[in-house]
């Protein structure tokens, strides 16, 4: 990771391998699953997995800073309970959960990726900003720091690794969780997974699995990318 | 000017302070003294806002200082403390640049004013400008605290046990250098240590607090001198008596003629030791009289034994 040199290469091999395999459907050496190309199926993955992340990170984000706040930290404990315990749901409850509750298709498991995708973000959201050492904090308030400008400045900018952390951990669990959403209807790489389980069709399930996987890694890529640059350290 | 009114405050069901009243004058340095628990971070943190008093009034010259908005009131205070707090992810250079980057300067000021602070400290900015804290020393960042509370030239200073955390020896050359930057800047300091030695070597007036009371409040050979009650004795030590003749140099006791009769130890003293380490000198000696030199190596002077007992029997006689 430090040689700048060297840091690409996962991305580019994870990123290059997973380009390759939608652009060229031809490279498969066995039948692909037929009602849609690599292609669509890795665009409906992308918009389920962006959309759900984007809600995640900005939800998490928004309530970790939130009860870090003079104003929040009453609800402090309370929502590091609910975290905690939303945790050890598995994905797929939720997932299952969601059928109930909103019925079948793309709404549903949207919603569950988003709810699911919130906890590790805001609970690293939380370890990150009550991590910032005090006599940095008192340093910033008793300089003429505004709250905000100490959010914004100060103690964001420190907690960068670990909230980057939980977004990684938010987005790569959710390409996983998302495949599990073809089960309620939400399209995307697990159908072609759904379908090969249900028909014995081992090169559907390869497919699907195959891409769920390199879209997995390339993302950790990426972020192993993000967070090796300057951990620390920004520009006032 | 800062005043306290019958300040107190109270956390919860612990009073930290009671009724204090205190007023500190413009350009000295004042050291709030006491034990931990004494309220004497309390006082200095009422100063700058970043606790109100549950009663009474802070004024600093002569506005409460509730009339301004925290952030605006803290900008014009300067504001050291004892683990440093520089932001780790900002180089030196801009850690000094904080308050004058929050008021608004503009990117030359700003750059001429932090190599000007620096070089105050001696901290180049070549040097060390571009340095990350954790890069720096304990005492180098102290250092640039100093430097970054002293950026946008504030008329006050607060400082909470700002040299606490260095090592002894450290801490012994920071006091000599910041003592030379107050020499200069005639700042209002307002200064919370709990080290009695600290106070008498910088305190031009020490404020004694204990249980969240102020129990004395004088020049710092007064206190020295003459203690209100006990625990004032009790406080600065039984050797208060060499705690005073450390303050004052050899030079203001010289006489400038060489006594009849008296044994000189041979060696000259530089007159700008304190009479704490003349007469460690006299003891080491056995002798009872000795030689001044100024820079030059020239004699200016002579320093009696008896002159010295003297003035650390009745000190304000000879005064």
């Amino acid at each position: 990771m430090k040689s700048g040199g060297w840091a690409w290469l996962p991305l580019a091999g994870f990123g290059g391998a997973l380009g390759l395999l939608v652009a060229a459907p031809g490279l498969w050496p066995w039948v692909l699953y037929p009602r849609a190309t690599p292609l669509e199926l890795l665009a409906q993955h992308l918009v389920l997995v962006g959309l759900s992340s984007v809600v995640a990170v900005g939800v998490g984000l928004g309530l970790g800073i939130a009860v870090t706040r003079p104003w929040g930290l009453g609800f402090l404990p309370l929502a590091r309970t609910l975290a905690s315990v939303g945790q050890t749901f598995p994905p797929t409850a939720v997932l299952i959960l969601m059928v109930p509750a909103l019925g079948f298709g793309l709404g549903p498991a949207w919603v569950a990726l988003a709810l699911y995708g919130i906890l590790p973000v805001f609970g690293n959201t939380v370890e990150a900003l009550l991590g910032v050492s005090p006599a940095t904090r008192d340093a910033a308030l008793g300089l003429g720091f505004r709250p905000a400008q100490t959010l914004w400045q100060v103690e964001l900018p420190l907690s960068r690794p670990l909230i980057l952390a939980g977004i990684r951990t938010s987005m790569v669990v959710n390409v996983g969780t998302a495949a599990i959403g073809a089960a309620i209807g939400a399209g995307g790489l697990g159908a072609p997974i759904l379908s090969g389980l249900v028909t014995e069709n081992n090169g559907y399930l390869a497919e699907g699995a195959i891409l769920a996987g390199l879209l997995a890694l390339t993302l950790d890529a990426g972020f192993g990318l993000l967070g090796a640059s300057s951990p620390i350290r920004s520009k006032p | 000017m800062i005043t306290f009114e019958g300040v107190s405050h109270r956390f919860g069901d612990t009073t930290a302070l009671a009724g204090i009243d205190l007023t500190l004058a413009d350009h000295e340095l004042c050291i709030l003294l006491g034990p931990s628990g004494s309220g004497k971070s309390t006082l200095l943190r009422l100063v700058n806002r970043l606790l109100e008093p549950t009663s009474g009034r802070v004024l600093v010259d002569g506005q409460d200082v509730r009339a301004y908005r925290p952030e605006a009131l803290r900008r014009t205070i300067g504001y050291v403390i004892q683990n440093v707090g520089l932001f780790p992810h900002w180089k030196v250079r801009d850690n000094v640049a904080t308050v004058p980057r929050l008021l608004g300067w503009d990117r030359a000021r700003i750059r001429g004013r932090v190599e000007e602070v620096l070089d105050l400290v001696g901290l180049p900015d070549q040097t060390y400008g571009g340095r990350y804290p954790h890069e720096l020393s304990g005492g180098e960042a102290q250092r640039v605290g100093v430097a970054r509370a002293l950026a946008s030239d504030p008329p006050i200073l607060l400082m909470d046990e700002p040299f606490s955390a260095v090592d002894p020896l450290g801490r012994h050359r920071i006091q000599g250098e910041f003592l030379e930057i107050q020499r200069r800047l005639k700042k209002t300091v307002v200064f919370v240590t709990h080290d009695v030695d600290e106070a008498v070597r910088l305190g031009d007036r020490i404020a004694l607090l204990n249980g969240g009371r102020l129990v004395q409040y004088d020049r710092t050979e007064v206190l020295l001198e003459s203690p209100s009650e006990a625990f004032v004795g009790d406080f600065l030590g039984q050797d208060r008596t060499l705690k005073r003749l450390s303050r004052v140099a050899a030079s203001t006791l010289a006489r400038s003629h060489a006594p009849s009769g008296g044994y000189g130890s041979g060696v000259a003293l530089a007159e700008d030791l304190d009479l704490r380490m003349v007469l460690s000198h006299f003891l080491e000696s056995g002798t009872d009289v000795v030689a001044l030199k100024n820079r030059q190596d020239r004699i200016t002077g002579w320093l009696h034994r008896e002159d010295l007992e003297d003035w650390a029997r009745i000190g304000e006689l000879v005064r």
